[in-house]
């Protein structure tokens, strides 16, 4: 029997439909908890994208957005001729990506150690206690870090009692990067854990018996087992956290940014709040948003596409 | 086939929580942003003017029907908004419902351009603010233009504010229209307030040259001034937010603003006169010598209050008025220190003076506008028209007889208060809260205090800073036409960032003289030569 290939192409396509729609069925409840998540992405992230018009117009108040008239990309013009903007461009990414190099293996190794732990009412415990700084915000983090780090604090009283000489953490340009980031691994790297902790839980344990039968040590089955086991989670991670490059976070810079060590603390969070919120020049400090948003797009699918050249495997 | 039931039960109620999560956090505005409040009202008719005269089909002002009013206001923390007495007593006499948003003090401003970019605006806005996001309010419609209500409709307002007065909320970029009435302040003498415990514990006297203030602040830090046997003791903290180039303190330097010439009529740029660099060599000589707080430059809004109220400081010099000899500040410093007492001092002043020049901006604290698509305009002017009458700010900031005072005598404007009464005031009434801070022929609105005692207090400050203070008053640069755009350039070169770097490092020893007068000679007096020159042509001032 002759059968027309945009026929068999038909049959093949409503076939695939309706197996995904069985797919879709079975696992229903899990797709259910997944709609008040996308509810909210649709109505907070994606519908609200159409205010971005505004990076290309002078913004009127009173015609608002849709009104007001386009400016021939005057803000991208002075965006980039801004001498401003330049150092607050490199400011972020030095930070992001010491801060990426810095705390992005810190989750790992603490998910590996956990991981070794027998005694499981110890394994919890740590847990809950590495956990907790993710809950406070960072008003109160840094204003407990801010005690800790003062030149009367408990770390200089503790230097001055060692023989050493108080280092002036809060007022010195040097070390903003290294406050920023420890109070960031501080805050993060416990809750950072979970996801590589779950990774670990799904490697099956014949393979560390199989090991064990055929006398490898603890550290030949992390790097022949664990870390294998790890190695997509992992990936997915890094790529996440390189689309996320370009964000360094608005309260802890702000906490801890003063007139010493402005010339490195000025990132695009704190700049976008100073010129748009403060200083109401809304188009503008659009067109830094807008720019900080296409560039962590472009890394993400670079880093996307570079980790599916190389392990075969990624995000999307 | 349980186990299936209860995994649907489950994740029935996971789900449940997770829709919850998301109302929860998508709660109404007025939750985060302060307090709202919507108050029953009474019958009478507000005492405002009689005529209505005005170019909308409103309701007329003396209209017995009740409306609604929207405002946002800029109030201090302590201030309560629902339940207050004053505010429903004030509802009552203008015959109106107040929804009234008063969000944080320190985070008004970030409030206000929100919800000015909002399109959904109050009646009422305190603005705070006649610079250029003011201009370009008025310029994009919002506010309603106020000229033909002012001349028609409100004659309390009409009698109380000056023409120079009103010249400072007139948006001269664009039709020289008054988008806005000022709130003018008569207040009480700007001054610094010293620890007078302190103070006599080391036999000094109070400075009033930057000499004095200097051996003086030296001596709080290092002579154990609190006697506790411990070096924990500061003269002072620099607050860089509120006080940059604070008037209590660059008058003994002979600063003068950007738009006042000198003698000869030239303009200078603070920075580029000669006072200005002896007054950073100054500070940065206190903080060499321990004699300010070494984390000055951490304070962002006014913790140097905290240290202050911590009994760390001898001295605070910030928005410090002879009001403050009295009830707030000597409160907050007796919980920490019973011992602790107050004396005003005046603001500094050159060697070989006796009386300090302290220029002020015209005595504007903020600005009132109506919204320019309120739907009650006409209820909304005869609000604030009424709001420049004695009456009403004298129940907005002083209150009424038995919830916030005992008696008031109209002549010396003092009221006698019990302790319940003064806690009350402190809830119920705010200056915060004025539409005018300042009685209808100019003079001081109250006298602070509650106590006999307090008022002599007060009274004898007073006379004495007044004394010695020549208060000179100036239009601010910020209301010529241009001087947004030339900023806007200033601020794209970074040179403002820059600016707060080098001065911050200066003062703290981290850069040398040289490196620092390089940067302001060769790169900050440059930058600003256009904003410079617009004031020159401005001829602002002569």
């Amino acid at each position: 029997m002759n059968v027309k290939p945009s026929k068999v192409n038909d049959r093949a396509y409503i076939k695939g439909l309706s197996s995904i729609w069985h797919y879709i069925l079975k696992k229903r409840y899990l797709y259910i908890m997944c709609i008040p998540g996308m509810i909210y992405l649709i109505i907070f992230r994606y519908i609200p994208m159409y205010g971005i018009i505004i990076a290309f117009q002078d913004f009127n108040f009173k015609r608002g957005i849709f009104g007001s008239p386009f400016n021939n990309f005057a803000n991208f013009k002075q965006l980039f001729g801004s001498e401003a903007f330049y150092n607050v461009l490199s400011n972020s990414l030095i930070l992001s990506t010491l801060r990426l190099i810095i705390t992005f293996p810190i989750p790992i190794i603490l998910a590996l150690l956990l991981n070794e732990i027998r005694n499981q009412a110890f394994k919890r415990a740590s847990q809950t206690f590495m956990y907790l700084p993710h809950f406070i915000s960072w008003v109160v983090l840094g204003g407990i870090l801010s005690n800790f780090l003062s030149m009367e604090g408990l770390v200089n009283t503790l230097i001055e009692t060692l023989g050493g000489q108080k280092i002036n953490f809060l007022g010195s340009a040097e070390w903003f990067r290294a406050v920023i980031i420890g109070g960031n691994i501080w805050k993060e790297a416990g809750w950072g854990t979970i996801i590589y902790l779950a990774g670990l839980s799904a490697i099956n344990p014949e393979y560390y018996e199989v090991a064990t039968v055929d006398g490898a040590n603890r550290y030949q089955k992390l790097w022949y087992i664990t870390l294998p086991g790890l190695a997509n989670t992992i990936v997915v991670m890094l790529i996440l956290s390189v689309g996320g490059l370009m964000n360094n976070g608005f309260e802890q810079i702000y906490l801890f940014q003063n007139g010493l060590n402005i010339s490195v603390s000025e990132v695009f969070e704190t700049y976008t709040y100073r010129i748009g919120i403060v200083g109401g020049r809304y188009s503008y400090s659009a067109a830094v948003g807008l720019f900080k948003s296409v560039v962590a797009a472009v890394l993400l699918f670079s880093t996307n596409y570079l980790a599916n050249k190389i392990r075969g495997g990624s995000l999307y | 086939m349980r186990n299936k039931s209860y995994k649907r039960v489950l994740t029935m109620f996971l789900i449940a929580l997770l829709v919850l999560s998301l109302v929860a956090c998508t709660g109404t505005s007025s939750e985060d942003t302060g307090q709202d409040t919507s108050q029953d009202t009474s019958q009478e008719t507000p005492q405002t003017n009689e005529e209505t005269g005005t170019e909308d089909n409103e309701e007329p002002a003396d209209s017995q029907e009740v409306v609604t009013l929207r405002m946002i206001i800029r109030v201090n923390a302590e201030y309560v908004v629902e339940g207050n007495p004053i505010i429903e007593e004030l509802e009552r006499r203008t015959n109106t419902k107040l929804e009234i948003e008063a969000p944080p003090i320190n985070n008004y401003n970030d409030r206000l351009n929100i919800v000015m970019a909002s399109g959904d605006l109050p009646d009422i806005i305190y603005l705070g603010n006649t610079g250029t996001l003011y201009a370009n309010w008025a310029k994009d419609g919002l506010l309603l233009k106020l000229d033909e209500y002012f001349e028609k409709s409100m004659p309390n307002a009409k009698k109380v504010l000056t023409e120079e007065e009103l010249a400072f909320t007139r948006v001269t970029e664009l039709d020289n229209g008054l988008y806005s009435l000022p709130r003018v302040q008569t207040k009480p003498w700007d001054n610094i307030i010293y620890r007078k415990d302190w103070l006599e514990a080391l036999g000094l006297e109070i400075p009033a040259t930057p000499k004095e203030f200097a051996e003086v602040m030296l001596a709080f830090a290092k002579n154990d001034p609190d006697g506790n046997g411990k070096d924990d003791t500061y003269g002072w903290s620099y607050n860089r937010a509120m006080g940059h180039l604070h008037r209590n303190l660059i008058g003994g330097f002979n600063i003068r603003p950007n738009s006042v010439p000198d003698e000869n009529g030239n303009y200078e740029l603070v920075q580029a006169q000669e006072g200005y660099m002896q007054f950073i060599d100054w500070l940065r000589e206190m903080y060499m010598n321990g004699s300010m707080d070494p984390e000055w430059y951490l304070t962002k809004y006014a913790e140097d209050d905290e240290k202050w109220n911590a009994g760390k400081l001898g001295a605070v010099y910030t928005n410090k008025i002879t009001e403050h000899m009295t009830s707030q500040t000597l409160n907050q410093v007796k919980k920490t220190d019973a011992k602790a007492e107050l004396v005003a001092g005046p603001p500094l002043r050159p060697e070989g003076k006796t009386v300090s020049d302290v220029y002020y901006q015209p005595q504007i604290w903020g600005n009132w506008g109506i919204s320019a698509d309120s739907e009650h305009i006409d209820r909304a002017v005869a609000f604030l028209d009424y709001g420049y009458t004695d009456e009403c700010n004298e129940l907005l900031v002083i209150g009424m007889e038995g919830v916030t005072y005992t008696s008031f005598d109209p002549k010396t404007r003092f009221a006698l208060r019990t302790p319940e009464q003064q806690e009350a005031t402190s809830k119920y009434t705010s200056t915060y809260a004025s539409i005018n801070f300042q009685c209808a022929d100019k003079g001081l609105l109250f006298v602070p205090g509650s106590t006999e005692e307090e008022f002599n207090i007060f009274m004898q400050a007073y006379d004495d800073i007044g004394k010695q203070t020549n208060r000179i008053t100036y239009l601010p640069e910020s209301i010529l036409p241009g001087i947004r755009d030339a900023l806007v350039k200033i601020e794209d070169s970074g040179i403002p960032t820059k600016y707060e770097e080098y001065e911050t490092k200066y003062i703290c020893g981290q850069i040398s003289r040289e490196e620092f007068v390089n940067f302001i000679q060769n790169e900050y007096i440059p930058a600003y030569e256009e904003y410079m020159n617009i004031i020159r042509n401005s001829g602002i001032n002569k």
